[in-house]
């Protein structure tokens, strides 16, 4: 974090630095009760509503070992831009797949928060990418 | 004009395919970058982005001309940078109806825009196309 951030672009890189945590207590703490979570239409249409099952989502993203290897996914912010309550994030995502194959994406993450708590998430990325590097040919890239 | 009434007037442009006040709005040295499997690399230069523009609204081979429109759901602009959350809209060639969320992170240098990251997801739109 900046020395000079504070309010929502603090929380912005505070969530972030929970999710390659794996902290779901910080993350927990950092979401609304109605919290809403929104992605990549083809991934899922609707939001995830609500902080329990949003944090059992993230739970299982993050460490469950289906979508991606647990604990290896890292989320570096590129740049914040935030107006009012809103934020929005450019950030590197780096993992590895289930399979051991690496994955680098760049995501752009829109967010509101109220009272320093996350209210909205919209996640995009491209999803058909990340699909072309969970299945490329050849020797594993990840290391 | 704010460098959010320039995101604003860009998607109007791109909305209405007003490509000389798209020109208008871009640097010589503008770079263009989409979701990475559609294009890996950039565009870099006014001309080369004017060319993609044009062959995408105006060939008919991605979209029927004319059908395609842009509507801004939100815009927050901080500094020289400026974030979109738009909905576009068209009908492929083959007749489908297109709808999808795009994400547009854009860089302003004097009214003019000099970076832009659009995400969206390729995924629902081959789904779409393939519907």
């Amino acid at each position: 974090m900046t020395e000079s951030e504070s309010g929502p672009k603090a929380q912005v890189r505070a969530w972030f630095r929970a999710m390659t945590a794996c902290d779901y207590a910080s993350l927990h703490d950092l979401m609304n009760e109605d919290v809403e979570l929104w992605t990549a239409p083809s991934v899922r249409e609707g939001a995830i509503a609500g902080r329990e099952p949003a944090l059992e989502r993230l739970r299982a993203v993050l460490g469950g070992g289906a979508v991606f290897e647990a604990g290896s996914l890292v989320c570096e912010v590129d740049s914040i831009v935030g107006e009012g309550d809103e934020t929005v994030s450019r950030v590197r995502m780096r993992g590895r797949f289930p399979n051991s194959k690496a994955y680098e994406s760049t995501y752009l993450v829109w967010q509101r928060w109220r009272h320093g708590r996350l209210s909205y998430q919209f996640e995009l990325f491209d999803a058909a990418h990340k699909n072309q590097q969970r299945e490329a040919r050849g020797a594993n890239v990840a290391g | 004009m704010s460098n959010q009434a320039s995101a604003r007037a860009w998607f109007r442009a791109l909305g209405a395919s007003d490509f000389p006040a798209m020109r208008a709005l871009m640097t010589d040295d503008v770079a263009f970058f989409t979701s990475p499997s559609v294009r890996s690399d950039g565009i870099v230069g006014r001309e080369e982005v004017m060319s993609r523009l044009e062959r995408v609204f105006t060939s008919g081979r991605y979209y029927e001309p004319g059908s395609f429109s842009c509507e801004v759901l939100d815009v927050i602009a901080e500094g020289d940078q400026s974030a979109a959350h738009v909905i576009m809209r068209g009908r492929f060639p083959n007749g489908n109806s297109y709808e999808n969320v795009y994400l547009v992170w854009q860089r302003w240098r004097e009214g003019r825009m000099s970076y832009q990251l659009e995400i969206f997801d390729p995924a629902h739109w081959a789904a779409q196309h393939q519907a």
